[in-house]
């Protein structure tokens, strides 16, 4: 067993160092550089000995290897670089964002998850019916949707024309709301994108939770406790969902970490200050610190998100926990 | 603010709500849930809707709109941004519009440029030029004072501009680097001594870089870290929160009185769609963001809203690289810009909304511009060009050859502007009616600056047949400017991105950048102008005007300066006339 485990350790430290080297390369790789965000405009007038000096304040004048391996010594004590467009260390920054991101996100994720399976599970049950096919056609509209043409939609009708909720923010500006007003604040702040990343986000798990269900209602055990005269509703959750479950968990580790990528268009069209956002104008600037801080964030988040995949499946599926024993005791 | 325990609590109460959301459809077998949001989708087929939506005129309950004419009740505005602009010094802002105009909120400038966009006397009440155009002595105002309330002196802007030479920053940097000595014989005077007689002075540095108090900035060495923004501007910046908003308050002992805004809030609004629907709910009552033409109409006939349009001085040209064949022959380039109709670019484009460009640069609405000068367009005589040069089409394909090859370009265009790939493809179509073939190819903005102007270094070459490009209003402003487009030695010309290269033009230019009597300079201006329209390094398209949206009852004392806007010192001065 702890073969296996040093062994998994070893396949994510592989994968990290991977990952740590390709967002180093890959920023750099793009044509353009920093030099426009740290010389300001007309960058043009300057002379090559100011270019060169402004490069050289930010250590970019070093050979790529230097670079790297000074990149690799401050990212093991911690340090992930400073922002060349916002002049403060990348900590603070995502320190800031990363609460709303995963907000937004988590929440979205555990609400499209619960209508997903839960409409899924019951379009399957019903298979062919009126219900099956009109879920079906309707979240591969939903599927369709572009996200940021959902925000706008939601803005314009519960903004605009109906003034219920904010257009923009995550909190209303230039205030000071304490406790409970806050949070009802940001709650309100947060229906719109939460909304909007719901709706582009749960027709996936929908599908997925539809399929798995089918697969297993077409087992044998089903026909077994469908004789035996089990309740319908029993048969649903504890034979048939439980069983279904595993797919859809796969598909809910993957989502989140997916999820920081769809939140980019939402947090851009509601103006909510998450690290979507701040990958998107790092890619503008050629911000390069601020690009490899954040794919590394990212990269981390799917690794932890496979961790916890592989965690999950023996206690969901009583397989796979005997194979992983097997796998550890020989 | 954010601590983890109200961040967890709240994360709970989410998860609770989400929880209760979805408690309600249970798989009944029976009840076929309706699909909730169906029936609404099909009626917002209009996409673009948030914009285009019928207007609500009323602003919510819940945003006070201020009332106007009391004068005991404090004016708060707010008014939008799109990007962040970080700690908001001379070497944190972000963009030159608006970052630099937000800058001009809380610091000063010694010039300042009127309603006219003509350098006038400011902080320093008065100014002189030596006879020899080389010496610039200054005379400030004695009741400037920092907003910390030490006085505004003569060794500040001494430090200011020492500070700008030594810690490189493009636009500040630059018009301070000749200088030969700035020496300051009392608290009130300035005396700066030029290398050589230089008529942009005026423009950049005095009505351009923002002086500093030298007691805040002496002891640091690294300027991008300042976050103190201690300035003298009429304004002072009271919180700023990152990629959220800035809060400015009216600066009460403001030399030139106190501004009409006692509070101007800026939220930062990223998507320009939402910064609309925004200024529709009332949430914000103006905005630095232009309107794009499609949406004038729809705001112009808005109620409580006004939008205001003048002229804009940023420029939309298409660039040639004229060191590479065929577009290094003038009768080629000439060809193609007979071939333009730029007034209907401007109609189709701009719906109008824009004046048709000069080819000599110069913008028609300017003081310095000839009336001689005048856009043509020729499809025949453009024909007659390239059959004078023997490039005929001998295959028949629609397109002329030069020995044997067809004439073709990639035309390339920022991904991100929409209007410009327009315009792009109207100039393809209309090239194609003269025989010459342009492949409109749209790029990511670094990626074209980085075959256009490497490192935006225009010494270091070019690689790029054809580009749709511009320049921001300031490059207007100052008339002498033009010939950095121009110039052939990159030192002088550094915005020649496209590489041209005239003996005559060159001339003129040199005689330009010293010449200090203003009408001697009209007269060079005009001559080079002409030379430019004739040589076309460049076919300037159009100037889009700028539109202004702004609700009335909040604030309506705006100045409108020419090609620049209404975000500006002045609109918040109203009665000030520099």
């Amino acid at each position: 067993m702890s073969r296996f485990i040093i062994g998994k350790i070893g396949q994510y430290a592989i994968v990290l160092w991977i990952a740590v080297t390709l967002n180093f390369a890959l920023p750099r790789l793009m044509p353009g550089n920093p030099l426009a965000l740290l010389a300001g405009e007309e960058v043009g007038m300057l002379t090559t000995q100011q270019r060169t000096q402004l490069m050289a304040n930010v250590g970019l004048d070093q050979p790529l290897p230097a670079q790297y391996l000074r990149y690799l010594q401050n990212l093991l004590r911690g340090d992930l670089g400073y922002s060349f467009q916002k002049n403060k260390p990348i900590t603070a920054i995502l320190a800031d964002r990363l609460p709303w991101t995963l907000l937004l996100t988590v929440s979205s994720l555990l609400l499209s998850t619960l209508i997903g399976v839960t409409l899924g599970a019951a379009a399957a049950w019903q298979r062919g019916g009126r219900r099956d096919v009109g879920l079906l056609g309707f979240f591969v509209f939903l599927e369709s949707l572009p996200s940021f043409w959902v925000g706008m939609l939601l803005v314009a009708l519960f903004a605009v024309q109906f003034p219920i909720f904010p257009t923009f923010g995550a909190v209303t500006p230039w205030t000071s709301l304490e406790g409970m007003a806050w949070v009802e604040d940001v709650l309100r702040h947060l229906v719109l994108p939460l909304t909007t990343l719901t709706i582009v986000s749960v027709s996936g798990t929908f599908i997925v939770s539809r399929y798995s269900m089918l697969a297993v209602l077409g087992e044998d055990y089903i026909i077994v406790a469908r004789s035996k005269g089990l309740r319908e509703r029993a048969i649903l959750f504890r034979h048939a969902l439980r069983n279904a479950l595993l797919p859809i968990a796969t598909v809910f580790t993957l989502n989140l970490a997916f999820a920081f990528g769809g939140a980019t268009v939402v947090e851009t069209v509601f103006s909510y200050p998450g690290v979507g956002r701040l990958v998107y104008e790092a890619v503008l600037n050629r911000d390069y610190p601020v690009l490899q801080a954040a794919f590394l964030m990212i990269t981390v988040i799917v690794v932890i998100a496979n961790i916890l995949a592989d965690a999950a499946y023996p206690f969901l599926d009583p397989r796979v926990r005997h194979a992983a024993t097997r796998g550890g005791t020989r | 603010m954010f601590t983890s325990r109200r961040f967890i609590a709240l994360f709970i109460l989410t998860a609770l709500l989400a929880l209760a959301a979805c408690a309600a459809p249970t798989p009944e077998p029976t009840k076929a849930p309706p699909p909730p949001a169906a029936t609404s989708v099909p009626a917002a087929t209009s996409a673009p809707a948030a914009t285009a939506a019928p207007v609500a005129t009323k602003a919510p309950e819940a945003t006070k709109p201020p009332v106007p004419t009391a004068t005991t009740k404090p004016v708060s505005l707010r008014m939008a941004i799109l990007v962040d602009e970080g700690t908001l010094n001379p070497y944190t802002y972000v963009l030159g519009y608006p970052g630099w105009n937000m800058l001009n909120l809380v610091y000063d400038t010694l010039l300042i440029l009127d309603a006219d966009s003509v350098p006038k006397p400011w902080v320093a009440k008065e100014y002189k030029i030596s006879a020899d155009g080389k010496v610039y002595t200054l005379t400030l105002r004695d009741n400037v004072k920092w907003h910390d309330g030490k006085a505004f002196t003569s060794a500040d802007v001494k430090f200011s501009f020492e500070y700008y030479k030594k810690n490189a920053r493009g636009r500040f940097t630059t018009p301070v680097r000749d200088i030969v000595s700035i020496e300051t014989p009392n608290e009130t005077t300035v005396v700066i001594t030029l290398p050589a007689p230089n008529p942009s002075f005026i423009y950049e540095p005095l009505a351009d870089a923002p002086i500093m108090p030298k007691h805040v900035w002496e002891n640091e060495a690294d300027p991008k870290k300042v976050t103190n923004a201690t300035g003298s501007g009429p304004f002072k910046l009271a919180e700023y929160k990152a990629e959220q908003f800035y809060r400015f308050t009216a600066n009460a002992t403001y030399f030139a009185g106190k501004p009409a805004v006692d509070e101007l809030l800026m939220p930062i609004i990223k998507d320009p769609t939402t910064v609309f629907a925004s200024l529709k709910t009332g949430e914000i009552q103006g905005t630095i963001r232009e309107l794009s033409p499609e949406l004038v109409k729809d705001f112009s006939s808005a109620a409580d809203m006004k939008v205001q349009r003048g002229p804009g001085f940023a420029t939309t040209m298409l660039l040639f690289n004229s060191e590479r064949a065929p577009w290094d022959k003038k009768e080629v380039r000439q060809a193609v810009g007979l071939a333009i109709d730029t007034q209907k670019l401007v109609d189709t484009v701009l719906l109008g909304f824009g004046t048709a460009g000069n080819p000599g640069w110069i913008h028609p609405q300017s003081a310095f511009h000839d009336p001689a000068v005048k856009a043509e367009f020729n499809v025949t005589k453009a024909k007659t060009l390239l059959d004078g040069l023997g490039y005929k089409d001998s295959n028949n394909d629609g397109i002329r050859e030069i020995a044997g090859k067809n004439i073709e370009g990639t035309l390339l265009v920022y991904s991100n502007n929409p209007q410009r790939i327009r315009a792009a493809e109207l100039i393809a179509a209309a090239v194609k009616e003269i025989g010459i073939s342009f492949k409109v190819t749209a790029l990511e903005v670094n990626s074209l600056d980085a075959k256009v102007w490497p490192d935006f270094d225009v010494a270091k070459g070019r690689d790029f047949d054809l580009s749709m490009w511009g320049w921001s209003a300031p490059v207007q402003v100052n008339p002498v400017r033009m010939v950095q487009l121009v110039h052939s030695d990159p030192k002088v010309g550094n915005s020649n991105v496209g590489g041209y290269k005239n003996p005559a033009v060159d001339k003129l230019g040199e005689e330009l950048r010293v010449t200090t009597d203003a009408e001697k300079q009209k007269t060079i201006v005009r001559q080079m102008e002409a030379l430019i329209a004739q040589e076309m390094p460049f076919v300037l398209l159009y100037y889009a005007d700028g539109n202004y949206v702004y609700r009335t009852a909040a604030y309506d004392k705006w100045v409108y300066q020419k090609g620049q806007g209404i975000f500006n010192k002045l609109s918040f001065l109203p009665g000030v006339k520099p």
